[in-house]
């Protein structure tokens, strides 16, 4: 446990330095902008001076190695406004978008692959290869169809943010919830699809299965008991690996919808090189990914030894 | 999986190709002057091109030769006479099949310019991911112990990065190589073919002949050696989901408009182009739609093909959103 | 700091991005008649990005000083008609100078209360002007301050500017930028940027901040303590942020919103199908332009190199001056050149393709709406003429390859501009299609925003499409001196000649607008025959209204200023669709 405590921490600080690394290669900051002529390159460079980055790297990566020991994220450049602040204010949103996919894209992905289980071989490879299609295409594709047929033409659902804009009861958060949520979780219902398929069809053919189908089991009962109940663990642990969904959130359909997430922030803060926020950001999303593999690996002990073999 | 979907998609990698070489450059090029005559017209409709002395071209439902020198375009319900301008041959009349866009571009040249485009970014991609994806993954399996486990933790590490951090970075500082968006998609994506890799060669490790090699004292380098040639079939089949990625990658990229990605024949941009006009260039999504998902399928296919079976379980690792 | 100010670089502004859209020349609708409708309702505004900051010294974005405008008082407004020249009041009821012009005595309403409850005193506006010239804060406009010696308070409703000097522009110095309250003194000035500043607002106007969510809204309330609530119209103005101009357009469509500052040609032109919408078009001041390197990118990057200039060097005229004489630009060094290249490109079809004719072809750098523009005839299309500029300078294609060449050097350009912006990224499309036609390869340079800024000041770019926001100031003085190209200044191409410059100080430094405009006339028919820009359009703004909201037309300085004006007509529920 101990160890494994070790290990994610190095990760995360892997990352953290990557991250760090990589955005100072971004040329130029926020404060070189062309926006007045008063404000000029000599404006930017005094305050680069004031917040330290004029230092050499290994100095400035020194210095934020420190504050976050300390428990300090720094104050974004972009807003002016505290790190911890910034992301306190935009993961529960990117959470909510994130939980929301994956209770639709899972239950919606295996049954698909229960429904087309069932269908006669023909509809079935049919259907199958649609989901391939949906499951490769991209996500922004996806966004903007729903967004031209469920808002434009039919006029059910609103396209952007989070909320109406005069505020509102949990039914209009819902209504803004449903077109996010379907262009994140349809492609990712596909892949589950997909996969799902795939081990019921490995199940079918499996030794219990034919034995049950000997002993005089019903059509029904094989599917749940000996189909669906063992193929269910390894999609399960699928879950682990798709937790870092929910907090980087997901860049492209924050930024069709309009959602208040971090998926947007990090966007903003690397084109902006905003680095305290991206480096923030990041940390975030590595911590994320780390606790997501070791759901993974929990929730199906033999997991790690399938996956690695 | 099925026997028809790999030649369906064998063929729509096949179009893709040809546009991509074939495409008339010409016509995805604007008019070199008054492109408004030309803007947003729908599929189907009718224009007539004229090229112009020293090069560039006229391109507008109604051209005329001046009386007197000059060429007169019909724009906004008018002749606007532009002097100044020669003809360097006859006005060619053209059907548009899918019409042209807000810059008087045809819609189906500019795809097959972004198919191009598109094309040679994921084929630099998968070659850039397929080969550090295999040098890592490898090492990572056979290097001594301690190298090992940080070269895992470090994967992981690059795995916790946004890839919007690494593809941007990258792409902005690479965009002057030729290739550069290939490059950075690549190395925003190896990670998941150096997981697979090093998982199939601690696999190996197991084998006799490898236990055979470390009997008569080889070492890590020449055990690597040895693990190459039996991954081959699995790097190869690992290349064309790089690649889907890749295409993926680049036309979100160029879409969010963010300076990278391979510019404004992109498909990605296509897409945001028709979305900017509103319901007004609906046409100009379809071809890069159709394209993009064409080609995804195809990629897949061909991984299918090569990789002899189905491994969804080390897939889904490649379908980490961008 | 604020748009007012002087030329801002609309490509740094995600609000310009969308904004610099619509007509000045020719009214696109007659404006709705002024109703004395009720007062209340609400008013949504379509942003595209958060406020960045609260108060407008630490703010970076004109799209933020815009709310902060309506948020914290001026002295006097400004009159968009005149710009620089008439003022009304506000703050301040009325104001007065000395005979001698050095003083500027300001009368403070008494009835001016911060939201805070305490009154709006000269005390405030004294703690103001601190804080603008503090060093440590370093803002931006304190240009504008420094011929500004103090401010007295004789009485808590009377304020004093004295000045070193009596010259033009008195009064818009003194009016810069908005009073923030004493109480904000109690942080010191060092700590403004990361002060969290919407935790503790004290404002004065018409509305306050009622709730700021970051990347949905900020809804602002009447405030019943401005002196003049009663006047005000719509109880609530939300600005509802949209991620880009596309889906801000769909909302205004779909009926979610009552005002869109700003849409492109295919937008204006749907939207003028619909009968709920009407179209405004509103000048502007801001322009577009090529900016042309005339100092070989290479050689300034080694030569600042060699002087260690990277993080700032005591770079001065004379090292610019060096650098245009040893190291000109292959290519855009010459004036001939830069001539053919304007007149390759179909500038008529811009305005009238992008813009739908709500634009003005110009080739001057100050604006057609300020005093002192020097009306002159636009260099017309003539690809031919141009042409033959290009081969008298010696550029002729030798190999045949469509690209003219010279000594072995093909005519290649790097054209910069950025990526967020799609009017500009369209422009810049067409200007490549059109400068090809002649025998000029383009490359166009599609850049993210912070890269864009970077290498557009270190003159990397062979040429830089951009915009500025002109203000009501007359300061081509601060984008032409030699001075401002010293040190990656905003004299983006690096062009400047003595006799630029004299005209540049003579016009600045003058003491009456008459001798400042003899000035600027000279210097702007210098400009038309150097063309150190190329001047694309100047160009208007269309401003979509839903049909339930009227009051005057919209102020082309701030849209926001006038929120308090209009009327609303009462409806239900805004929300999409």
């Amino acid at each position: 446990m101990l160890r494994r405590v070790g290990v994610g921490l190095a990760t995360v600080a892997a990352a953290g330095v990557f991250a760090f690394l990589l955005a100072h290669a971004l040329p130029g900051d926020p404060f070189d902008t062309l926006d007045h002529p008063g404000l000029t390159a000599d404006d930017a460079r005094r305050t680069r001076e004031a917040l330290g980055l004029d230092r050499p790297l290994a100095a400035q990566l020194a210095t934020v190695v420190r504050s976050y020991s300390e428990g300090e994220l720094g104050v974004s450049f972009l807003r002016q406004r505290p790190v911890s602040r910034v992301l306190a204010e935009t993961l529960p949103w990117s959470a909510l978008l994130g939980v929301a996919a994956l209770l639709t894209a899972y239950p919606l992905g295996i049954a698909i692959a229960l429904m087309l289980f069932v269908f006669p071989p023909r509809s079935r490879k049919a259907g199958s290869a649609l989901a391939l299609a949906v499951s490769t295409a991209p996500v922004f594709l996806i966004a903007v169809l729903l967004v031209a047929f469920f808002h434009r033409y039919l006029g059910w659902l609103p396209a952007t943010h989070a909320a109406p804009i005069g505020g509102g009861g949990v039914g209009a958060h819902l209504r803004h919830l449903v077109l996010p949520t379907a262009a994140l979780s349809i492609p990712a219902a596909a892949t589950i699809a997909r996969y799902q398929l795939a081990i019921f069809e490995r199940e079918r053919l499996a030794r219990h299965v034919r034995a049950a189908r000997a002993a005089g089991s019903g059509p029904i009962a094989i599917l749940v008991h000996h189909v669906l109940r063992p193929s269910l663990t390894p999609v399960l642990a699928l879950l682990g690996l798709d937790l870092p969904i929910l907090v980087s959130g997901a860049v492209v359909v924050e930024s069709v919808f309009a959602w208040p997430g971090i998926g947007r922030v990090v966007m903003e803060a690397i084109l902006a090189a905003d680095y305290p926020l991206a480096l923030g950001a990041t940390t975030v999303t590595a911590v994320a990914v780390v606790l997501g593999r070791t759901l993974a690996e929990a929730l199906s002990p033999g997991f790690e030894s399938r996956s690695r073999s | 999986m099925e026997r028809s979907v790999p030649w369906v998609a064998a063929l729509a990698l096949a179009v893709v190709v040809a546009l991509g070489l074939y495409g008339d450059p010409d016509g995805a090029r604007a008019p070199a002057a008054a492109a408004s005559a030309a803007a947003l017209l729908p599929p189907g409709a009718r224009v007539k091109e004229l090229a112009l002395e020293g090069g560039g071209l006229l391109r507008a439902p109604s051209l005329r030769e001046g009386a007197t020198g000059g060429i007169d375009v019909y724009v906004y319900g008018s002749w606007r006479h532009l002097a100044g301008l020669t003809a360097e041959g006859p006005i060619r009349e053209r059907r548009l099949w899918l019409g042209t866009d807000q810059q008087g571009r045809d819609v189906v040249a500019r795809a097959a310019i972004g198919a191009r485009a598109s094309l040679s970014a994921a084929l630099v991609a998968a070659l850039v991911a397929a080969a550090l994806g295999t040098f890592v993954g490898v090492a990572t399996a056979v290097a001594p112990g301690g190298i090992g486990a940080a070269l895992r933790w470090a994967v992981d590490g690059i795995v916790g990065i946004p890839r919007i951090l690494v593809v941007l970075s990258l792409g902005l500082a690479l965009r002057q190589v030729p290739g550069g968006v290939g490059v950075a998609v690549g190395l925003a994506t190896w990670m998941g073919v150096a997981r697979l890799l090093e998982a199939e060669s601690r696999a190996l490790l197991e084998r006799p002949f490898v236990e055979a090699a470390r009997a008569v004292g080889a070492g890590s380098g020449r055990i690597a050696r040895h693990l190459v040639p039996h991954l081959g079939p699995l790097i190869v089949a690992a290349v064309p989901l790089v690649a889907t990625d890749a295409v993926l990658l680049e036309s979100t990229f160029a879409f969010l408009g963010v300076g990278v990605g391979a510019g404004a024949s992109s498909w990605g941009a296509m897409v945001a182009d028709a979305q900017r006009a509103g319901g007004a260039g609906w046409w100009i999504a379809l071809p890069p739609g159709v394209l993009l998902t064409g080609t995804g399928l195809a990629f897949h296919a061909l991984a299918e093909r090569l990789g002899g079976g189905a491994r969804p379980a080390e897939k889904r690792e490649y379908q980490e959103p961008a | 700091m604020t748009g007012r100010l002087g030329p801002a670089l609309a490509a740094a502004t995600l609000a310009a991005a969308v904004a610099g859209c619509g007509g000045s020349d020719e009214p696109g609708e007659p404006a709705a008649p002024v109703v004395a409708g009720q007062p209340g309702g609400t008013v949504v505004v379509a942003t595209l990005s958060d406020p960045d900051s609260w108060t407008p010294y630490t703010t970076r974005r004109s799209s933020t000083a815009d709310l902060l405008d309506v948020l914290y008082p001026r002295l006097v407004r400004e009159d968009a008609a005149a710009p620089g020249e008439t003022f009304e009041p506000w703050l301040a009821k009325s104001w007065s100078f000395s005979e001698d012009r050095r003083r500027l005595t300001f009368e403070l309403r008494a009835d001016a209360r911060w939201s805070d409850g305490s009154p709006v005193t000269c005390d405030d506006v004294r703690f103001t002007f601190d804080v603008q010239t503090d060093e440590a804060l370093g803002w931006a406009g304190a240009r504008y301050k420094e011929r500004i010696e103090g401010v007295d308070c004789p009485r808590p409703s009377v304020a004093v500017f004295r000045f070193s000097e009596a010259y033009p522009d008195q009064l818009l110095d003194a009016n810069d930028n908005a009073i923030v309250p004493r109480a904000y003194g109690d942080v010191p000035v060092a700590d403004w940027r990361a002060t969290p500043w919407q935790d503790r607002l004290v404002t004065c106007g018409p509305y306050r901040v009622a709730e700021s969510r970051p990347g949905q809204q900020v809804v602002l309330e009447r405030d019943p303590r401005w002196w003049d609530a009663d006047a005000v119209g719509p109880d609530r103005v939300v600005l509802r942020q949209y991620p880009d101009q596309t889906s801000a357009f769909r909302a205004f469509l779909a009926g979610d919103l009552s005002v869109l500052p700003g849409m492109t040609a295919t937008q204006f032109d749907r939207a003028s199908t619909e009968p709920h919408l009407r179209v405004s078009a509103v000048p502007s001041l801001s322009y577009t332009f090529i900016a042309w390197n005339v100092v070989s990118p290479d050689a300034y990057a080694a030569d600042r190199a060699r002087r260690d200039c990277t993080e700032g060097c005591a770079e001065s005229a004379d090292d610019i001056r060096r650098l245009q004489r040893r190291h000109p630009h292959p290519i855009l060094a010459s004036s001939a050149v830069r001539r053919a290249l304007t007149l390759s490109i179909d500038r008529v079809d811009l305005v009238d393709g992008l813009w739908r004719g709500g634009a003005r072809v110009t080739d001057s750098p100050i604006i057609s709406t300020l005093w002192a523009h020097r009306e002159q005839p636009a260099w017309r299309f003539d690809p031919a003429a141009a042409r033959e500029l290009l081969d008298e300078a010696g550029w002729i294609d030798t190999d045949g390859d469509g690209t003219r060449d010279r000594d072995g050097r093909p005519l290649r350009l790097r054209i910069a501009t950025y990526s967020g912006h799609p009017l500009r990224v369209d422009t810049l499309e067409r200007v490549a299609e059109s400068l090809a036609a002649v025998g000029v390869d383009v490359e166009v340079v599609l850049a993210g925003r912070a890269e864009f800024v970077r290498n557009a000041w270190d003159r990397s770019y062979d040429g830089v499409l951009s915009g500025w926001r002109a203000g009501t100031r007359v300061e081509p003085h601060l984008l032409f001196h030699t001075e401002a190209a010293v040190d990656r200044g905003n004299n983006l191409g690096g062009w400047s000649t003595p006799e630029s410059d004299a005209l540049l100080e003579r016009g600045s430094r003058a003491s009456t607008r008459a001798e400042a405009r003899d000035a600027w006339t000279a210097w702007q028919e210098l400009f038309r025959k150097e063309l150190p820009y190329t001047m694309l359009y100047e160009q208007g703004r269309w401003i979509g209204f839903s049909r339930d909201v009227v009051g005057p037309d919209p102020d082309p300085l701030n849209l926001l200023a006038d929120l308090h004006r209009w009327r609303v007509a009462q409806r239900g529920s805004r929300d999409a669709p």
